[in-house]
């Protein structure tokens, strides 16, 4: 009974979180890898799983002043999106004068779609990722047809191997509940309220 | 006698044409290779470093003296004299892009390429990524150029930094971070930009001299040049130079210089100095109030329909300023690219003919209210137009208070790009003028 009651709940949490992000706007993440020499390599991931419309555009909000990007910065947008060449995103480096890394999509094909999601934006930066771990990596996404801002929560740290972890006990969760659950009982239920 | 005349007038002119064709033009020094074409008219079988300056340095460069040591041209102070890094500015291929040659005065250190820093030319050319045309990169280049260098033999493809297995790698990219960037299709190397005042979020500006501090530094040398050069030769000086670099040095580069040649540093010295009095932005003589100017800014702006549009400015040049409150640029070049996400233009390889600035408080410099239009060319690319199409446009920025205003438009009169700064951000915006007192 015990085993039964800590899957359940752990595959609670896996759901609730799923449902969480399932009304939340689009959400940004991002893992860093050090790459030696006082440098770290941060990786966007844009998550439009449940927002509403396509977006064109992800905005970088204190790429200067926090993260120390400039024109010499390497500053990598996605490529070849859905493996069509033409499907490229660019961007305005910022710089003394200018605060915020634009990255823009300039071709609708290589938009992100409305229950889609889209990594390969990248930059090195000398900041130390526990900076923004846990807040303060402010960034914005644009709706691809009114041109409009999508004002967003702040970009959340994915530790890869502790997402990994939680999906795994989530599975475990799923599976050892449906194994031990007595005859008769209720399904959960995988839809959103 | 009148045919002997005619002969003697012809041939005079003809001798003179040739000469003339002949001769280097340091004006026409734009890219790596127009620099080495004109190293290599200059016709000199023994050089240095300051008959290259004199020669080849194109004139109204933005001078930058630095000592600065995060770079593979290290700054230093030897025998209490400042011996920077000077880094000159100039106008490129196109008006958007720079052609920046840089050089170093300490005569110790920096040893790349088989040479010292002091016995080397560093240069580079602003181009554009061959894979996203908003984003400028440089070609780079490596010139040694010690005492008694043969200038005719210098050759583009040996100095230019070439990618494996198409020519040398000059190891710019050790600073000039050139990670996914390709190769050009000659098999050029390219390297990024970097901010003399800024290198990998280490604030830079506190090195920046004064120019006119040059003066001094070369009464300096001359006063000094025999424990300059005893200080130039001393290991233990040589390897802490650099000492706790955002980029350490590799082996072999923090090494002493057992000849350094005070008498062409004296040369190189006193050619900067003259640069900078009678060629340098700002300096060409007869334009009263001329001063060498510039105009930054940028951010995030919203149109009356909420859709964003981004611009990044950094034009510079010789300007004549009227009055404080009143400028006028002779010949704007610079970076200036903005992007409409309502319609995915984005606005670049901008050229203006003209722009002119105002300041209805008469201060331009005190920023308050300023006012910027200018006409020019840009190329204009969409979906509908991958690769761009060249356009005439209009710019205006205006700034009131902390509320700034910008729009780009096209020969018709419609807004390709422009907007408001948002209400409640005014960090999110900038424009800002800077001149030299003329």
């Amino acid at each position: 009974m015990a085993h039964s009651s800590i899957a359940a709940r752990l595959c609670a949490l896996v759901l609730a979180s799923v449902s969480f992000a399932g009304e939340a706007a689009p959400v940004v993440r991002f893992s860093v890898d050090d790459v030696g020499g006082g440098q770290f390599r941060y990786n966007l991931n844009v998550d439009n799983s449940t927002g509403s419309g396509d977006i064109s555009g992800l905005l970088v909000m204190n790429g200067n002043s926090l993260f120390g990007l400039d024109n010499s910065s390497e500053i990598v947008p996605p490529e070849n999106v859905g493996g069509n060449p033409a499907a490229n995103w660019s961007f305005l480096a910022p710089g003394s004068f200018l605060d915020i890394l634009f990255y823009f999509s300039l071709d609708p094909a290589a938009d992100i779609p409305m229950g889609g999601s889209l990594g390969g934006f990248s930059f090195l930066s000398m900041l130390d990722p526990s900076a923004v771990m846990s807040g303060g990596f402010a960034v914005e996404v644009i709706d691809s047809i009114s041109g409009n801002e999508i004002p967003l929560q702040n970009a959340q740290f994915m530790d890869e191997p502790s997402g990994l972890l939680l999906v795994a006990l989530g599975l475990v969760g799923l599976f050892g509940s449906r194994s031990l659950r007595p005859a008769g009982s209720a399904q959960f239920a995988l839809t959103r309220a | 006698m009148d045919t002997r005349l005619a002969r003697a007038t012809c041939a005079a002119v003809l001798l003179f044409a040739t000469g003339s064709a002949l001769a280097a033009d340091r004006n026409d020094s734009k890219t790596i290779a127009t620099f080495v074409k004109c190293l290599n008219d200059t016709k000199k079988a023994k050089a240095n470093v300051a008959d290259v300056i004199e020669a080849c340095i194109p004139d109204k460069c933005k001078m930058t003296l630095t000592m600065s040591q995060q770079s593979a041209q290290k700054a230093c102070t030897l025998a209490g004299c400042k011996l920077p890094r000077v880094i000159f500015e100039c106008d490129g291929p196109e008006a958007s892009l720079k052609f920046r040659p840089s050089l170093l005065m300490c005569p110790t250190d920096s040893k790349f390429n088989g040479e010292f820093g002091v016995n080397r030319i560093e240069a580079g050319e602003e181009t554009k990524n061959p894979k996203d045309a908003s984003e400028t990169v440089m070609r780079m280049a490596d010139i040694n150029v010690p005492p008694d260098t043969d200038l005719t033999r210098i050759d583009p493809k040996e100095v230019t930094s070439k990618g494996a297995g198409k020519g040398t790698n000059k190891n710019c990219n050790m600073c000039h971070s050139g990670g996914a960037l390709d190769l050009t299709p000659e098999g050029d190397l390219l390297s990024r930009l970097i901010d003399p005042r800024r290198f990998k979020a280490k604030d830079l500006s506190e090195f920046i001299l004064k120019n006119d501090e040059i003066a001094g530094i070369c009464t300096c040398i001359k006063d000094n040049k025999d424990k300059i050069a005893m200080e130039a030769m001393n290991e233990d000086i040589a390897r802490k130079l650099g000492e706790g670099n955002v980029v350490p040095a590799p082996a072999g580069v923090l090494v002493a210089n057992p000849k350094p040649d005070m008498d062409v540093l004296v040369a190189m010295c006193e050619s900067v100095a003259a640069y900078g009095q009678r060629k340098a932005c700002g300096k060409t003589p007869g334009i009263p109030g001329l001063a060498c100017s510039a105009v930054q800014g940028g951010g995030k702006f919203l149109n009356a329909n909420a859709a964003v549009s981004t611009l990044r400015m950094d034009l510079s040049g010789d300007a004549v300023i009227d009055n404080p409150g009143s400028v006028r640029f002779v010949n704007p070049r610079g970076d200036l690219t903005a992007y409409n996400y309502q319609t995915r233009a984005l606005i670049t390889s901008v050229a203006l003919s003209s722009l002119t600035g105002t300041s209805s408080a008469g201060n331009l410099e005190a920023g308050a209210a300023l006012e910027f239009s200018g006409v020019g060319t840009a190329l204009v690319i969409t979906p509908f137009a991958p690769k761009g199409v060249p356009t005439s446009i209009t710019f205006a920025a205006t700034k009131i208070g902390s509320w700034i205003s910008f729009s780009l438009r096209n020969s018709g009169g419609a807004v390709l790009a422009g907007g408001a700064g948002e209400p409640g951000f005014p960090e999110r915006t900038s424009l800002a003028f800077y001149g030299d007192a003329p």
